[in-house]
């Protein structure tokens, strides 16, 4: 290769990769590879584990719920908190279907996250009742929260006060 | 109440744009907050609703501008480039031995 056309061939490599770097990020955009959301409930201390397993109706349950949001777009999180047994099963595709005790409303931007403090009163006693956490989202062309396949569970014993 | 997602929808079409609705979406968060206690003055949520849909709207037409603008550099940019190319291509081999005859033209091959 003669002298011109290395340098030649050199240049015309630095003005491509040049115009490829100052380019390609306005063009592609930002990839999401595999969006997903996060939901947590943690125990009174925001630690992992620290459940109360034995409540009183009528009683306050102090908890904490972990949302966090890697959609790749904003996201309006709704999560119901539900009461049931052992009779039905959780299903990843339909919401449990047992009477709501509450729920908890968040707008969450991109990659952002939030611990909230929560406050539970539950009114039904029973022997090994769960208490279901189901993740919804907002969507805007239906105006309605969905399912979406997420949820978290505490089992506990619920008794009436003496 | 239909305005929180009216809201949520200016926001979530202002954020998909690029524009930044981090200070908007706290305050809508506080109006969730207040509405789901039951416990709020109707017309001040709207009013306050409002004026994140127009904030919002105003974020999106300001973003969607400068997301015109990138693009209208972007085809400059490689409008450029393969003008370069083309140049690199056809021109500097003759421009090389030019400036090489100019500099080295008076050597003699002994």
């Amino acid at each position: 290769m003669r002298p011109d056309e290395k340098l030649q061939a050199a240049l015309m490599l630095i003005v491509l990769v040049l115009g490829i770097l100052s380019t390609a990020p306005i063009i592609l955009g930002e990839r999401i590879v595999e969006p997903f959301s996060e939901l947590g409930v943690l125990g009174p201390e925001m630690k992992l584990g620290d459940y109360p397993n034995q409540v009183e109706t009528g009683e306050s349950m102090d908890l904490y719920l972990y949302l966090g949001n890697h959609e790749g777009t904003l996201q309006y999180y709704r999560v119901y908190a539900k009461q049931g047994d052992q009779s039905v099963n959780i299903s990843d595709t339909e919401a449990y279907p047992e009477p709501v005790i509450t729920h908890f409303d968040y707008v969450l931007t991109d990659e952002a996250n939030i611990t909230m403090p929560i406050n539970l009163v539950l009114e039904t006693p029973g022997v090994n009742q769960r208490i279901v956490f189901e993740l919804h989202k907002y969507n805007p062309q239906t105006d309605q929260f969905l399912y979406d396949g997420i949820w978290v569970q505490l089992w506990m014993n619920i008794t009436a006060p003496q | 109440m239909d305005k929180i997602g009216e809201a949520y929808t200016a926001l979530e079409r202002a954020s998909d744009n690029g524009g930044d609705v981090t200070a908007l979406v706290s305050i809508l968060n506080d109006i969730i907050k207040e509405v789901n206690t039951g416990v709020y003055d109707e017309s001040l949520v709207e009013s306050q609703l409002d004026e994140i849909i127009s904030e919002a709207n105003r974020i999106n037409d300001t973003q969607l501008v400068s997301n015109r603008n990138e693009y209208i550099y972007a085809g400059v940019t490689i409008l450029a480039v393969i003008i370069v190319e083309v140049f690199l291509w056809r021109i500097f081999p003759r421009i090389y031995w030019e400036q090489w005859l100019r500099i080295r033209g008076d050597w003699i091959a002994e």
